[in-house]
């Protein structure tokens, strides 16, 4: 291998890696300033919804009855 | 969904599970709509992934069992002699298949599934992600092919040849293209942690993908140099693809089955960039007393150990989630799968973390531990929790239930126990191994003798993983069939349960 490809590559490398790098930070920038950071805790509940609220469990054995979750009211509560 | 958090009151648990009404019917129906626009190129991903995993354990075994009985007593002279059943050919291309065919299928699968969930969005797209799905086959199939005819690449974990490797990136990157424009779909909201993970993983594979393929078969570097290429690549597969997936998963399926947010999501954000910050120096750790400037081994190191960050942050959240709750592994098939998957990713991570130290590596380093590290990280924790999130995934887009709790425990206690053992019998051999290479008195001939029974352990082991995927797979050919159990109700997944009370 000649001198060129190899200086080439290393440019593409380069390249690339700033262009990475710089997708990061724009990401972090974007996540920031569209308030991803903000109230964080409360987020951790937008998988949880009306249909299936927090407290609800959603697996179980097949033919099986679900969880009788006898715990239900103080377990639902987020610590 | 954030904003259902806002109203009230909000239903009792009970209420919707007995009779989802307005607000909760709506939604209910909205997900089954969703679940349903996934169904085809998840069930393809899924399907041919476990095609390849049967094929992969296929030439594991073959792998494993050559290396105590290379003659195969029983075995036709042809067959036994054939080329292409060489261990020097069935062992990468094992290494291949359930890599490629397997892993990464059931990873995008899963991904397809995520995004659409938590994009709250039909799938948009869907001929992208098929013509990707055939490209990644058809991909594996040549490149399986091309290693078994000799083409191999011999590079570790890019054996598959250059006239292949197209084909998969091109796949690779329709993928890429089609979770960008899902990202697009969804409505405004917040982005959860699962997201941040699977963005990364589609993000960051690519990169590594091309990077290499470009450095080591486009225009390949010179000596020392493709040693350093060759393990930032297949460290951060690990660490930057399916240990991303893995995780999205953790963290989605854990608290979703449970019913119960993740006990800090500070935290899970600090795991994220934590991951992202160090994960992808830990290559250079492979290459312990290799020709290379100390000073790129020691960065690596050090790197290496800052990883105790993001690994012990995600334990001890899954370990608060789960608290309260391990009673439900007893009842969940999905939770028993991806809680011992996030259990393993805890060990496995530390171990690692461990091995890159010079004075373990230089015991463990060109022994069967690394092989037992490898099949711990890759097995125990990626594969058991892409099973866990199949059991939750597949019955939601085939409309009826799997079909017996039996299958699903003998898939469970097979793996589990055949991997443990596998764990087990190649750390413990591996270790013996080490000290006796170690050891100048010791001949070379008779290290290797020594490691004998450890090997017969390990293909024993892999007798127990065979069992629980041919389960697996029977189950789910039985799914695709939608031969299991009828769910019987529009509200799929709604039996009425005993539970009581509301939820705070």
């Amino acid at each position: 291998m000649n001198e060129d490809p190899a200086i080439v590559i290393v440019l593409v490398m380069l390249g690339v890696m700033l262009a990475i790098l710089a997708s990061a930070v724009a990401a972090l920038y974007w996540a920031a300033s569209r308030g991803e950071f903000n109230r964080l805790e409360e987020k951790s509940h937008s998988i949880f919804g009306a249909d299936e609220p927090v407290g609800q469990v959603t697996d179980s054995f097949p033919g099986q009855p679900r969880e009788k979750s006898p715990a239900l009211p103080e377990d639902a509560r987020h610590d | 969904m954030t904003d259902v958090m806002k109203s009230s009151p909000q239903p009792t648990a009970q209420e919707s599970i007995l009779a989802p009404q307005g607000e909760a019917h709506s939604e209910l129906l909205r997900r089954r709509e969703i679940d349903a626009s996934c169904r085809v190129p998840v069930m393809t991903f899924y399907a041919s992934g476990i095609f390849w995993l049967l094929i992969g354990t296929a030439l594991a075994l073959l792998a494993s069992v050559k290396m105590h009985w290379p003659d195969f007593p029983w075995a036709p002279q042809y067959l036994v002699e054939a080329e292409w059943l060489n261990f020097g050919r069935v062992r990468p291309a094992h290494l291949n298949t359930v890599i490629y065919g397997w892993a990464t299928a059931a990873g995008v699968g899963t991904l397809i599934w995520l995004m659409a969930r938590l994009c709250q969005a039909k799938v948009v797209g869907t001929p992208i992600l098929m013509v990707a799905a055939v490209f990644w086959n058809v991909g594996v199939l040549i490149g399986t092919m091309g290693i078994l005819g000799g083409h191999s690449t011999s590079i570790e974990w890019l054996e598959i040849p250059p006239y292949a490797t197209p084909l998969l990136f091109l796949s690779y990157a329709m993928v890429a293209i089609w979770t960008v424009i899902m990202f697009t779909q969804r409505p405004p909201g917040h982005v959860y942690v699962s997201q941040w993970y699977l963005l990364g993983a589609i993000f960051w594979f690519p990169w590594l993908y091309g990077i290499v393929q470009l450095l080591l078969l486009g225009f390949p570097v010179q000596g020392s140099i493709q040693g350093i290429v060759n393990w930032w690549f297949a460290h951060n597969v690990l660490g930057l693809w399916f240990t991303p997936i893995g995780l999205a998963a953790a963290y989605y399926f854990i608290p979703k089955v449970i019913g119960k947010p993740v006990y800090s999501y500070y935290l899970s954000a600090l795991g994220f960039w934590s991951l992202a910050l160090f994960y992808s120096w830990n290559g250079g750790h492979h290459l312990i007393g290799g020709p290379l400037p100390t000073w790129v081994v020691t960065a690596s190191i050090v790197a290496s150990c800052m990883m105790v960050i993001p690994v012990l942050v995600v334990a001890l959240n899954h370990h608060l989630t789960m608290r309260g709750k391990w009673h439900l592994l007893i009842s969940s098939p999905t939770l028993r799968f991806i809680v011992f998957g996030a259990m393993m990713y805890t060990a496995v991570s530390l171990q690692g973390i461990s091995m890159s130290l010079r004075s373990l590596n230089e015991v463990t380093h060109f022994t069967h531990y690394t092989i037992g590290h490898a099949h711990w990280g890759m097995y125990a924790f990626f594969t058991m929790t892409m099973f866990g999130s199949m059991y939750y995934i597949v019955p939601r887009l085939v409309d009826c239930e799997w079909r017996s709790a039996s299958l699903i425990k003998w898939h469970f206690w097979a793996t589990f126990y055949g991997i443990l053992l596998m764990l087990l019998v190649l750390t413990v051999g591996g270790l013996w191994q080490g000290f006796k290479l170690n050891d100048p008195e010791v001949p070379f001939t008779t290290v290797v003798q020594s490691t004998i029974p450890w090997l017969i352990g390990r293909s024993f082991s892999g007798v127990l993983i065979t069992i629980g995927h041919v389960v697996f797979a029977y189950h789910f050919f039985l799914m695709i069939m939608r031969l299991g159990k009828p769910a019987g109700k529009p509200t799929l997944f709604r039996e009425p349960v005993e539970a009581e009370g509301g939820v705070a």
